[in-house]
């Protein structure tokens, strides 16, 4: 519905930036959670990391995949870290 | 005399830092002083040559850095609540670092050396697992791939 569409930052790092091509950009999404977000960009990009192993954080807190995303909201997929 | 409570958190040397830039681990342990410590435990993670039975040519990191710096400040704090201990710091570098090169530091204050390594190992299991960093890793076969989860 249009009307529940709104305006979400993503960025990207690692595999997803890789899979995605930029590092940060903006979309109109209805998408009502973060899972929802996923598997729309996921049928669009092909992302490599499965949701079932990779994490979400929005607007800076990793966060459950089932969390709304709301207007103006940044949010990144997260591969499994590789620090150290 | 300094109070015997531990305030690592509170000292400036204290703390989780990304860095673009080569890690001195030298330099980094000539600075790192409490009169108050007995023991002084450190750790360094370096680019090894071999990983998984491929030759690796070189290694490149990537941080989400507003929460890498939060999340690494929060183990930090953590080790210091924890076990008791004076000063903790941890330092990652990011971009492309060459075989050997210092990946990750950490250095722990502490009176005395079983809360010392003890620390020091949680901070760096804690980091691995917590700190949003990736890491590519680049082989001379020309091949690259990233590594995570372990």
């Amino acid at each position: 519905m249009a009307a529940d569409r709104k305006s979400v930052n993503l960025e990207f790092f690692a595999q997803f930036r890789e899979d995605r091509g930029v590092s940060r950009e903006t979309v109109r999404t209805s998408s009502r959670t973060a899972a929802e977000l996923y598997e729309e960009l996921d049928s669009a990009y092909r992302f490599r990391t499965e949701r079932a192993v990779a994490r979400v954080a929005v607007n800076d807190k990793i966060v459950p995949w089932d969390t709304s995303i709301d207007e103006g909201d940044t949010v990144v997929f997260l591969t499994p870290f590789g620090g150290g | 005399m300094a109070p015997d409570a531990p305030d690592g958190d509170r000292l400036p040397n204290s703390g989780f830092d990304l860095s673009e830039n080569v890690i001195d681990s030298a330099a980094l342990s000539a600075e790192f002083l409490d009169q108050r410590a007995g023991a002084c435990v450190s750790f360094e993670g370096r680019v090894r040559d071999k990983n998984e039975g491929k030759a690796v040519a070189e290694l490149e990191y990537e941080s989400y850095s507003r929460l890498a710096l939060r999340e690494g400040e929060q183990v930090i704090a953590e080790a210091i609540e924890r076990f008791g201990i004076l000063r903790a710091r941890c330092i990652h570098r990011l971009g492309t670092l060459k075989l050997g090169e210092v990946a990750v530091w950490v250095g722990v204050l502490s009176r005395h050396r079983e809360e010392g390594f003890a620390a020091c190992r949680y901070i760096i299991d804690e980091v691995k697992s917590r700190v949003p960093i990736w890491k590519k890793e680049h082989y001379r076969e020309g091949d690259s791939s990233w590594v995570g989860g372990q």
